[in-house]
């Protein structure tokens, strides 16, 4: 078996969270206290178990753990529709929120929590027979997303080498912060992770906010309605680990496929019909089907999208085109605000276009950190201000990467202008 | 406890919150100054329908009673609480306000001292730019060769595509007056074309050397890929479009 064990830290973790496994149970015919539901046609299928643990009395329990430092979020989930689905226990809040602040999410309280989450890690891994790797959700702007989810990503490089650490990260809006040091919470924690993180798959809250509104006529769309959404992006990612599909991808060939060099993990994830032209160059491109599509088709598309000019390879490394198909269509959320589809579709693609992310994240953290604004909060929390300067500069490098990784396109391939 | 959703905005942010709803406006005034940047004395808080109607609609009520909690204010779900700074020392954009940023930036020299970045790796391994041979395994489309249509000649007629959008509709039509290696861009093969009409860049001469004479915007220059070289006539341009198609 390849388990996998979901961590979902903070509230964007968590609620994403709640989202996530509300549509798993439903995708695998379990009511919201883990039992199937009789009569469904998964009761063959024992893909799922790779996110689920089968209990002696038949229920199945979500290999997943919710981390929180405040306990309000999670009580939400403690009381709700889907409180007997999970196990008390993989629930873990403190007292005392993190105040948006890296600094108290990774040192001071949350150094309190991370050796129970540490030691409930450790029973949900004892839990599985072959153990794949971890994914971490989370947000960069929020104090517990950033401090704690680095902290964590840390501590499981420590103690689970070698297992594949995936993560999913809602990046910060370009228009509008979260929060007045969401940038600086946004760079000290890619900077902590960095070398700790396999591949982040890149949620963009504000494009994801954008088709609720437009596509999905949703005024002010809440959490609710872009967590549903993102559900529907971690699932296509994920479905081909719980079900038996066509074209299989696992955790490992994401990271060979999409990677080509450790630094440049960042994939943005998009999902069909609102897949835009991506600008940049690309590395690499993982495009994930769902339902009724036959392989003949999907090669079609691609010899279609390979021969467009826009989409250029990096030729360093073996990354491309990679293609996976399951066969289980997306499933239906009621109450949600998607209408029923046959199929579906995931792009995950390592572009150069996201270091005009990180180049925009970088200019608000010189706009705060040129006049030392509110330092002395993450100081007070016992961070040295060295650690601002030294994640700033791994971010100024890591720009530097994508541009690295752009020179010999714009060399052979960039299209001339005339003369 | 109950815990209501709403959204936050201040000049700098805009977010989804949950509180306590027994919050009074002080504690919630602390709860902001993470959030907003703003110091509690000198946050103005005011309640919104939604967070739709903050720039054009009228307060429900001003949250200005420090010990009242939200649930005495009756703040409903996902209404908008707006946080103005009254700070005299607040200057608008502080913090938003790229067009005097001083950036941030690492010297190529420091990046090249640095370890496990794109470029030690490339360097390292010689690739990519670093390669022996350059190598070019998922190239797409070949880069631009030496070999070209020998249909392209001088004096032949030809059709010129717009460059990179494809959707420009159709081309622009021409006679090839030069075809050959050329001291223009990256240099390599150039095609120059004597266009019908003045869409072109020049009058035959690039860059200093003048490789035909025809009227000024008439002459563009091009790679090979982007000629396509048949019977083009000159067009009629009293045609309307439907006869063009025919």
């Amino acid at each position: 078996m390849r388990e996998v064990i979901s961590v979902h830290v903070g509230q964007a973790g968590v609620q994403i969270g709640n989202a996530c496994w509300e549509l798993y149970t439903l995708e695998h015919g379990l009511s919201p206290d883990g039992r199937l539901i009789e009569g469904s046609p998964h009761g063959g299928d024992d893909g799922f178990s790779t996110f689920f643990s089968e209990t002696g009395s038949g229920k199945h329990v979500p290999r997943s753990l919710y981390v929180d430092l405040e306990p309000n979020v999670v009580d939400e989930v403690r009381t709700g529709t889907y409180r007997s689905l999970f196990h008390p226990e993989t629930m873990i809040t403190g007292k005392e929120d993190a105040a948006n602040n890296y600094a108290r999410g990774h040192y001071t309280i949350g150094k309190e929590l991370v050796d129970n989450v540490l030691e409930q890690v450790r029973r949900l891994a004892d839990n599985c027979s072959g153990l794949q790797g971890f994914f971490v959700f989370h947000s960069f702007g929020g104090g517990t997303g950033s401090g704690f989810g680095a902290l964590l990503m840390e501590r499981l490089s420590t103690d689970y080498g070698k297992k594949s650490k995936l993560e999913f990260s809602v990046y910060p809006a370009p228009k509008m912060s979260t929060s007045v040091v969401e940038p600086y919470n946004s760079v000290l924690t890619t900077h902590t992770t960095l070398e700790h993180s396999d591949c982040s798959f890149m949620v963009d809250n504000e494009a994801i906010y954008d088709i609720c509104r437009r596509n999905l006529g949703i005024t002010s769309p809440s959490f609710t309605n872009l967590n549903r959404l993102i559900a529907q992006v971690v699932s296509s990612i994920t479905a081909s680990l719980r079900f038996d599909g066509s074209l299989n991808v696992d955790l490992n060939e994401f990271q060979t496929n999409l990677v080509p060099f450790p630094r440049i993990h960042f994939p943005l994830a998009t999902y069909a019909p609102v897949v835009s032209a991506e600008k940049g160059k690309y590395m690499a491109c993982c495009l994930l089907y769902r339902g009724d599509v036959v392989p003949k088709d999907v090669n079609a598309a691609v010899a279609n999208v390979r021969t467009k000019r826009t989409i250029q390879f990096v030729d360093w490394c073996p990354t491309g085109f990679k293609l996976g198909i399951c066969n289980e269509p997306p499933a239906l959320v009621p109450g949600g605000d998607l209408a029923k589809v046959s199929r579906s579709l995931c792009m995950l693609s390592n572009t150069t276009s996201i270091a005009t992310a990180w180049a925009r994240l970088d200019n608000k953290f010189d706009l705060l950190y040129s006049k030392r604004a509110f330092v002395h909060w993450y100081v007070g929390e016992g961070m040295e201000e060295g650690e601002f300067s030294e994640a700033r500069e791994d971010l100024a490098a890591l720009e530097k990467d994508y541009e690295e990784v752009g020179i010999d396109s714009v060399d052979a391939e960039e299209e001339e202008g005339e003369y | 406890m109950t815990f209501i959703s709403v959204f936050v905005t201040s000049p700098d942010t805009h977010s989804e919150r949950k509180f306590d709803s027994s919050l009074t406006i002080n504690q919630l005034k602390d709860k902001l100054v993470p959030i907003t940047g703003i110091s509690p004395n000198y946050q103005v808080l005011s309640l919104y329908s939604s967070s739709d109607v903050v720039s054009s609609g009228k307060a429900i009520i001003n949250l200005s009673e420090d010990s009242k909690t939200l649930g005495d204010y009756g703040v409903q779900e996902w209404q908008c609480i707006k946080v103005d700074n009254i700070d005299p020392n607040y200057r608008p954009g502080e913090f938003t306000d790229e067009s005097n940023l001083e950036r941030f930036e690492l010297t190529n020299e420091e990046y090249e001292s640095r370890q496990d970045t794109v470029l030690s790796h490339l360097k390292a391994n010689k690739l990519g730019r670093f390669a022996d041979v350059p190598t070019n395994l998922n190239c797409p489309t070949p880069p631009p060769s030496i070999t070209y249509n020998p249909d392209i000649r001088p004096g032949a007629r030809c059709e010129v595509s717009h460059g990179n959008n494809e959707n420009s509709g159709s081309g622009r039509r021409g006679t090839i007056r030069f075809i050959g290696e050329a001291q223009i861009g990256k240099g390599g093969i150039w095609v120059g074309v004597e266009l019908d009409e003045p869409q072109g860049k020049g009058d035959g001469e690039v860059e200093g050397t003048r490789y035909f004479q025809c009227l000024p915007r008439h002459a563009t220059f091009v790679r090979p890929d982007k000629v396509v070289v048949g019977d083009f006539p000159e067009e009629d341009l009293m045609a309307s479009d439907d006869e063009d198609e025919i």
